[in-house]
């Protein structure tokens, strides 16, 4: 999975979110390092919609634009989570290696 | 209201494939303008007059549409097909370099003698002229070439595990070098025949762009068959090559392109009973990449045919090999249209793809189709059959680049082993010692004595060089090159150096055992080759490594150069 795809599935986890809702929720869950362009975001959810990890939840008109809402499906959210903890396994193996403290549990 | 900002805006998505923009425009419309609008009508107004889409946003959906066309797994038949067709094609680019870049590097290997059998068979040190796009004799170029044979089959494999971008950075740095190689030959030596520009952008640029088709969605190429192609297509192709040319009947064997022509067009022959039959679901793209080859190797076999604007021979093996490919070619077209002609807005194994059936489904004159191709087929094969034979009987004129047999020289050439000494302050020799006239070393000032035994060689070809085209180039591989620097010696500080212009000496194969052990001994003793031709002598810059093929190379000054020619083969 790339990280693009990664963060986009994770701005969906907690609820469904529109197009540019998604950009604007990566760029903040990376912390400025992810700022997905139009053309990128659209090949993400095209690649996503296809293999079915998200699908289109609902459409609201917002000045006089159709907005779509996408959610996380079922599937979807398995893949997330088992692809978060295969990259929290790899993260702890590198903390290991580096000598490095145990990352503190978040939450 | 947004009216500027969104025309714009939509202008660049028209990038996009129609079906895909049916599917997304409103939708990456909306999330553009999301971005700018702020939903005060007085700024977005103003928004929309001044704003446009950023360079960024626009090289996206580039990116966006090159991955569409090209399409992934979850793009649409047509273009799925198109996208697998031109990954396959770049595949097979990569595997012809890739072959030779192995080539190149068994035959540096054997000339160094690494495989512990004596050296490699007299001719064989000569590349083909496949591998590189010219020829370099030494220097950083030679490095260069190496690096870029290297190169290939490090891209060629990072195709195959899937690492698309270290494969797509890499042939961007070949071709890049290339280019500097072909630039650097254009405008210091002759001007770079027509063959190599088109090998660099037929084989080297085309198929680099091609890459871009390796993309993240991209399905991963089946890397078993393609991986056991590498050796199978060295032992099919480079090694029966280098048969022929170790029997010294390297006369026969076709050029680059030529060789491009057959390879398609026998690729072709073999994938037209599938293309016609329509077993296997992958035969539609095959036949689209097969046609996509044909046209780049046509292309590449009429430009290069510039190449013998004097040898209205080798044009017409050129239009037979062209013939050959365009005809072959011809088996696998009708299947490619059809591959090509599929419904853009089905996708490939998508839910709307309603008809099961693979695209382009045989239609009833499909056993007329199949029976003309396989009498097509056994006719080209029972040609290529005749060829064979009489290239081994020797009555047929040569398939590629003419090469000029050894002919009796006028004065025969005579190399010696000498030993070096620096000159004495006073400029005198030591005893023993005399100073040799030695035209384009770097080093003058140097004094020569005469040992071991001298050499003669009566018979040789003597062309005017560097003598780039195919086989008789002075190799890749080959350090020992006479007189390789240019002249630049310190009697002349201010002038510019002067032009200096090659003289290539081709010896018979039977003459590579005396030419070896007379350069071995030189080599062996630190020293440098004495030559002596009508009774003139020259000395020759020290040996670096032995002479392992039956040619060597001496670039001096052009009027001593052209003084050599005239000795050499003037009748009188």
């Amino acid at each position: 999975m790339t990280g693009q795809a990664f963060f986009v599935l994770t701005a969906l986890a907690d609820g469904p979110r529109h197009g540019y809702g998604i950009v604007g929720e990566v760029t903040e869950l990376s912390q400025g390092r992810v700022r997905l362009k139009i053309g990128s975001l659209y090949g993400v959810l095209d690649r996503l919609t296809a293999e079915k990890l998200i699908e289109p939840d609902r459409e609201e008109a917002h000045d006089g634009r159709l907005r779509r809402y996408y959610r996380l499906t079922r599937h979807g959210r398995l893949t997330l989570a088992e692809e978060a903890e295969l990259r929290a396994a790899t993260a702890r193996v590198v903390r290991a290696r580096l000598g490095l403290p145990r990352a503190e549990p978040a939450g | 209201m947004n009216g500027n900002l969104e025309r714009r805006y939509r202008r660049v998505l028209r990038l996009l494939p129609g079906y895909y923009r049916e599917q997304w425009e409103e939708d990456m419309v909306a999330a553009f303008l999301d971005g700018w609008l702020t939903g005060d009508p007085e700024a977005d107004e103003y928004i929309s007059r001044v704003a446009g889409p950023s360079w960024a946003e626009i090289a996206s959906v580039i990116g966006l549409a090159a991955r569409q066309y090209l399409g992934g797994a979850s793009a649409p038949r047509r273009y799925f097909a198109w996208g697998q067709a031109i990954r396959l094609a770049a595949l097979a680019v990569a595997l012809v370099h890739a072959v030779f870049g192995l080539d190149t590097f068994v035959r540096l290997a054997w000339g160094h003698r690494l495989f512990g059998v004596p050296a490699a068979p007299a001719i064989l040190g000569t590349a083909p002229p496949a591998s590189l796009s010219s020829a370099p004799t030494a220097g950083i170029w030679l490095t260069a070439a190496y690096a870029v044979a290297g190169a290939w089959i490090v891209i060629y494999l990072a195709l195959l595990w899937g690492r698309y971008r270290a494969a797509q950075v890499l042939a961007a740095l070949a071709v890049v070098t290339d280019l500097a190689a072909l630039l650097q030959h254009q405008f210091t030596g002759q001007a770079a025949p027509w063959g190599f520009w088109s090998f660099w952008v037929l084989v080297d640029l085309v198929p680099a762009l091609a890459m871009a088709a390796f993309h993240r969605d991209a399905p991963p190429a089946a890397r078993r068959p393609w991986l056991l192609a590498l050796p199978a297509t060295y032992f099919l192709v480079a090694v029966p090559q280098m048969a022929i040319q170790a029997t010294s009947h390297f006369f026969w064997l076709p050029d680059f392109s030529g060789l491009c022509c057959l390879l398609v067009a026998i690729a072709c022959l073999a994938h037209a009973p599938r293309a016609w039959s329509q077993r296997g679901g992958d035969s539609g793209v095959w036949s689209l990449a097969l046609t996509l080859l044909a046209a780049v190797a046509a292309v590449y076999r009429l430009v290069s045919l510039a190449d013998y604007p004097h040898n209205p021979h080798l044009v017409h093996v050129g239009l037979a090999e062209l013939l050959i490919l365009v005809v072959a070619a011809a088996l696998v077209t009708p299947d490619a249209a059809r591959t090509q002609a599929a419904a853009p807005h089905l996708r490939a194994g998508g839910r709307n793809d309603k008809t099961t059936a693979r695209p382009g489904k045989p239609g009833r004159a499909v056993p007329a189709f199949s029976r003309q191709s396989s009498v097509l087929a056994g006719a080209l094969a029972a040609v290529g059959l005749v060829l064979i034979v009489t290239i081994f009987t020797e009555h047929v004129p040569p398939l590629g680049p003419e090469v000029p047999s050894p002919g009796r020289l006028a004065a025969p050439i005579v190399l010696q082993p000498v030993l070096t000494r620096a000159a004495t302050p006073a400029g005198g020799c030591p005893a023993g010692y005399v100073t040799l006239p030695a035209p384009g070393d770097p080093s003058p000032g140097l004094c020569y004595r005469r040992f071991g035994t001298p050499v003669a060689f009566t018979y040789a070809v003597v062309l005017p060089g560097p003598v780039r085209v195919s086989a008789v180039a002075v190799p890749a591989g080959q350090p020992a090159v006479p007189g390789g620097q240019p002249a630049v010696g310190p009697g002349q500080p201010d002038s510019p150096p002067p032009a200096t212009s090659g003289l290539l000496i081709a010896l018979p194969f039977t003459e590579q055992a005396a030419l070896t052990q007379v350069t071995t001994t030189a080599y062996d003793s630190r020293g440098a080759l004495a030559m002596t031709v009508a009774g003139k002598t020259w000395a020759l810059p020290r040996v670096t490594a032995p002479f392992t093929i039956p040619q060597f190379q001496i670039d001096w000054p052009r009027h001593q150069t052209l003084q050599l020619q005239h000795l050499l083969v003037s009748s009188g």
